[in-house]
Parts: C-alpha cells; sequence; structure tokens
C-alpha cells in the first residue's frame, strides 16, 4: 500500500518552498522576464493531472525490462508543478510518461521538433532536466533542481 | 551471462520493445520527419541498472520479441518494437556489449565508456534516434 501521507507531506513541503516567481528577474543571458499569467488555467491542465494520477496504476515490470511501479510522492510533486505551469502563458501540454526508476516524466517537444526538454519529478522533489536544441546546441542543458522557475525559463523560450 | 563487444558491426540493427502508448502514458511520439519513435523515459534505466537492454537484429526478429512477453504473462497487444544502430550507441560516447541470455540470444547491454552504468542523460539522445517498427516490419523482419 502506498504511503500516502508521506506522499502529500512531500508534496506540501514542495509546494511551501517553492512557486514560480512572478517578479522580473535576470537571467544568465542578461535578459529580464516575466512569467505571463493566463486568467485561468490552460485548458489541458485537468486532462494533464487526471493522466498523471493514472499512472499510479502502472504495474511492476511495465515496460518489461523491470521498471518500478510509479511512488505516490513523484506523482504528487508532478500535480502541483503541473498546476503552476498550467497558470504561465507559453506552456503547452506536456507528454505524461513514467521513468523505469519509478518517478513521473514529463516532456515537451517544439512544433519543429528540434527542441526538447525532458523533466524527470524525483520523490523528494528535485527536478531532473535535460534541455536540448538541435539548431543551437550550445543551448544543450541539463542538472537538477528544486526551481521550477528554471523550468519555466527553458519552456518559455523563443 | 557472456560479455563481448567484438563483432558488432557499427550497421548493425538494435532493437528494443516499447509499451503500449496512451495519452497518459506516452512511450512513442512522432519523429520529425516521419512516423515515430520511442520516448526517453522508455530509453532510461532504474536507477539500480547498470545498463540498457536491447536485442540484436542479427539473432532475434522484433516478432521474437514481443511473444517473448508472453514468459512475463504480458499481451503483446498494443506493444511496439523500436529499432536504433549500433553506431548511434557509439555516436554518443556509449558502448556495446553482447550479453546472450537464456531467453534472448541476441541479448546486448549498452553501458557507459568502460563498462559503467548506462547513464540516463544520454536517453534523449539516444531516443530520438530510434524509429518504432511498422506492422509491416514486424511480421517481415527476420534475423539478418
Amino acid at each position: 500500500m502506498k504511503d500516502t501521507t508521506s506522499a502529500s507531506e512531500t508534496a506540501n513541503a514542495f509546494s511551501q518552498s517553492t512557486g514560480l516567481d512572478t517578479r522580473a528577474g535576470e537571467t544568465g543571458d542578461g535578459l529580464y522576464v516575466v512569467f505571463a499569467r493566463r486568467d485561468q488555467p490552460a485548458d489541458w491542465s485537468e486532462g494533464s493531472l487526471d493522466g498523471i494520477e493514472r499512472l499510479g496504476k502502472l504495474n511492476h515490470n511495465w515496460d518489461s525490462y523491470g521498471a518500478n511501479p510509479v511512488v505516490a510522492e513523484s506523482i504528487e510533486v508532478a500535480k502541483l508543478l503541473v498546476r503552476m505551469f498550467a497558470q504561465v502563458t507559453g506552456i503547452d501540454c506536456p507528454r505524461i510518461a513514467a521513468s523505469p526508476a519509478g518517478n513521473v516524466a514529463l516532456s515537451w517537444e517544439w512544433r519543429e521538433h528540434s527542441r526538447e526538454l525532458d523533466l524527470e519529478i524525483l520523490p523528494d522533489g528535485s527536478l531532473r532536466y535535460s534541455y536540448l536544441d538541435e539548431r543551437q546546441p550550445s543551448q544543450d542543458c541539463e542538472g537538477e533542481t528544486t526551481d521550477p522557475n528554471l523550468i519555466a525559463h527553458l519552456l518559455t523560450k523563443w | 551471462m557472456n560479455s563481448t563487444s567484438e563483432g558488432i558491426d557499427n550497421s548493425e540493427v538494435l532493437l528494443r520493445r516499447v509499451p503500449p502508448s496512451a495519452d497518459h502514458f506516452r512511450t512513442i511520439c512522432e519523429r520529425g520527419d516521419d512516423g515515430f519513435r520511442a520516448t526517453s523515459a522508455v530509453m532510461s534505466t532504474r536507477q539500480d541498472e547498470q545498463h540498457l537492454s536491447c536485442s540484436r537484429l542479427k539473432f532475434v526478429s522484433p516478432q521474437f520479441l514481443l511473444d517473448d512477453l508472453w514468459n512475463d504473462g504480458i499481451d503483446p497487444e498494443g506493444w511496439y518494437v523500436c529499432r536504433f544502430l549500433v553506431s548511434d550507441v557509439r555516436m554518443l560516447g556509449l558502448e556495446i556489449a553482447f550479453t546472450q541470455t537464456d531467453r534472448d540470444p541476441g541479448h546486448c547491454s549498452i553501458t557507459a565508456s568502460g563498462g559503467l552504468a548506462y547513464p540516463n542523460n544520454k536517453a534523449q539522445k539516444l531516443a530520438r534516434r530510434t524509429r518504432i517498427l511498422t506492422e509491416e516490419e514486424i511480421a517481415d523482419l527476420s534475423p539478418q
């Protein structure tokens, strides 16, 4: 049985310690950015939240190579993130998947297929990301963060 | 499990099973040019796993890989098989070893250089080099 208390505690800790910055800020390349807010959450948010919840039904070995079931903590943090991103103009519906480690995996691919951002949500609320830009490989980056602003910034890059 | 990387030509085709895809659980996505590819997630490994498993088309067919799912009590309906090349693996600085098993005579293990654990940060680039086989290809392809 999943430890839902632990999952909600992780989610609460994540929501209290993080949030999208409403102020303008300086990015590494010297630009000031503000995340433009939608009047209402994007229409894709409910479907995404439902999809993330359903990842909890995956059984052990769902990939036939020994993958783990998705842990409740990762699901709860992923839902919080999606709620945050659904309020930002310019962030589209993520592809929802699971990683064999048992974490929620979200990804976004730009329409021309040359750029992609992968995000794995770890049970402790850390976000492991990998951004790939085939047209500008110098922009490629990867790492681990607890700051959703960094992810939102990557997703709203032109 | 014997292991050797000798004799695996760069032009050899590698195969890996991909679970059924759904809106809430995307295992495949469109390729830039044509067809579909595997998503990064299904080209990743568990944290306690040393290698990414795949199979050599030289030894096993895609249909064999799907039929093998029955051994785990899994109905292969809706499952896919993706293909990629040995050169795709090596181009990313990864190594491939031939690690036959009783169940999979074409089994290979992809690791980081020096046989170190497969780095999941390469999964994104490897996934973009895959292509999902069509039903016709699955029916027609046999060990080469």
